[in-house]
């Protein structure tokens, strides 16, 4: 795998050399009386081509953490209704709401909401058993899901519906199903920012307009990630209609901060500094919209 | 031609077993990390972003993760299959930080400036003449430069980083694989090796990486 990827470079020199070949037969002359201008050739274009990096993505668990610590209320309103998991009928709705429900599940989870959290379990696992990976599953854990909301002890939701996420995860990677992994990633991020973006009121510069900010690094990394897996059919389909947010994304304004530090205490280390993206209303808005479409096909079985 | 053809054969042949073995190996290694010890006693919980990958010894491998603001994390690696690699695999955490600067380019510009001069009979005739004109522009621009949040290579003792982090931010973590093997132990000198690079965490404590009275 690694191998192969030393290739890129050398793809995207030949295309540049075929790009710069095309563009010297087509000399076009310049207007009249306008002025002609010859950039000093001292001018830098930076293009990083990265091949040996590994793009991980955060799972809905760590994000939802984050709801909470905001004070976020629990909506289950937000949530894809288990009920639909009869519509998926196709292996790429199935996957891309295997995504989505692993991310209400781990809402649910956060937020110890003992019977929502047990009809998300039950629900990924009928999906699992049509993505055929419910062998990934170790059956202790709804035991285990059951018993923890019997007894009201509901501590260890989030460790247990973190376990299922891995165990689908690791299996997937096992068995070489690379495109279903990634269509699981994809589902799972749509369904964990539309239920941020549609958690709190949107002020500029607030908390959470800076952590709806923040998922451009979070996009960055998806895309990354679906890059590997692109000459899937589905994978294709999926990276144009994330297109139009990570066009989003990349366009935020990026704002000076402050100077970067890293300090150490008791062994400890606290990373602070550096540049912020800033979101205005409008912004907002639109991302809100982008964000529904984009779920909108996937728990309605439209891609 | 005939032999450059025949190169190409023989370089097929011989890279398509080359790259399965690649392939067998990185899935061979699917799942290294969990054997990785981490430590969910503290609140800490297996972090997804967590990778296993198969290396050759002297590798140096990349990976990016997202980190959030007020959450605890912790990175480590490992090699569980060989002792002789226990406090060796090294690695450093980096950050790309964008830093506004001016940079001027010097600007060539041909301009095309009309003369008017008057011919032999006094009549005024216009004239197009291109003209070079260099001028120096300033341009405010976000140059990319390579912080290092943590180097484990000066750190002798600890093979572990904690931190948190006052805004989310994007980390490159980079693996060294030493070449260890063939020194007396299990692991052969150009063999293969499953590496974990496990990543925790757990909502921050609330006084953490804050002074108190």
């Amino acid at each position: 795998m690694k191998k192969l990827k030393t290739w890129k470079p050398f793809i995207f020199g030949a295309i540049g050399v075929s790009m710069t070949l095309v563009g010297c037969g087509e000399e076009t002359p310049a207007p009249e009386n306008e002025p002609v201008v010859n950039k000093d050739t001292t001018e830098v274009v930076e293009v990083a081509v990265e091949d040996n990096m590994q793009y991980s993505v955060p799972t809905p668990n760590e994000l939802f953490n984050v709801l909470k610590s905001l004070n976020m209320p629990f909506n289950a309103s937000l949530m894809n209704d288990p009920a639909n998991v009869e519509n998926y009928t196709e292996s790429m709705s199935q996957a891309l709401n295997f995504g989505v429900y692993s991310a209400d599940l781990a809402m649910a989870a956060s937020y110890n909401e003992g019977t929502n959290t047990l009809a998300y379990f039950k629900v990924i696992r009928k999906l699992g058993e049509s993505l055929n990976i419910n062998n990934a599953f170790d059956e202790t854990v709804f035991k285990r899901v059951e018993e923890n909301i019997n007894s009201g002890s509901t501590d260890s939701l989030t460790v247990l519906s973190n376990d299922t996420y891995y165990d689908a995860y690791s299996y997937l990677q096992e068995n070489q199903r690379g495109a279903t992994l990634a269509m699981i990633v994809v589902g799972g991020w749509a369904e964990s920012i539309h239920i941020l973006a549609n958690s709190g009121t949107f002020v500029e510069g607030s908390e959470f307009s800076k952590r709806l900010a923040d998922q451009r690094l979070t996009m960055e990394n998806l895309m990354g990630f679906l890059m590997d897996y692109q000459d899937d059919e589905n994978i294709a389909i999926i990276m144009e209609e994330l297109i139009p947010l990570d066009e989003f994304f990349m366009n935020l304004e990026v704002i000076e901060g402050d100077a970067i530090s890293t300090s150490e205490e008791d062994g400890v280390y606290v990373l602070t500094g550096g540049s912020d993206v800033s979101m205005s209303a409008a912004d907002f808005e639109i991302l809100k919209t982008l964000v529904s479409d984009l779920r909108g096909s996937i728990v309605n079985a439209e891609l | 031609m005939k032999k450059l053809i025949n190169k190409i054969l023989l370089l097929a042949l011989v890279s398509v077993p080359m790259l399965s073995h690649a392939q067998g190996s990185q899935y061979m290694c699917n799942g290294v990390v969990q054997d990785c010890i981490y430590n969910k006693k503290d609140g800490y919980v297996y972090n997804q972003q967590s990778q296993s990958g198969a290396f050759m010894q002297g590798d140096t491998a990349k990976v990016t993760l997202v980190v959030y603001k007020n959450m605890d994390y912790r990175i480590s690696a490992c090699c569980p299959d060989y002792e002789e690699m226990d406090g060796k695999l090294k690695f450093r955490v980096i950050e790309e930080v964008k830093e506004a600067a001016w940079v001027t380019n010097t600007v060539t510009e041909t301009v095309v400036e009309t003369i008017y001069t008057t011919d032999e009979y006094d009549n005024e005739v216009a004239e197009d003449v291109e003209k070079q004109v260099t001028k120096e522009v300033k341009k405010r621009v976000f140059t990319k430069k390579e912080v290092i949040r943590y180097d484990g290579y000066k750190d002798e003792e600890a093979s572990l980083f904690e931190f948190i982090s006052d805004k989310t931010r994007k980390l490159i973590v980079e693996v060294y694989i030493p070449e260890v093997g063939g020194e007396g132990g299990d692991l052969e000198a150009g063999q293969i090796v499953c590496v974990g690079l496990l990543v925790e965490h757990r909502p921050a404590p609330k006084n953490l990486g804050k002074f108190g009275k």
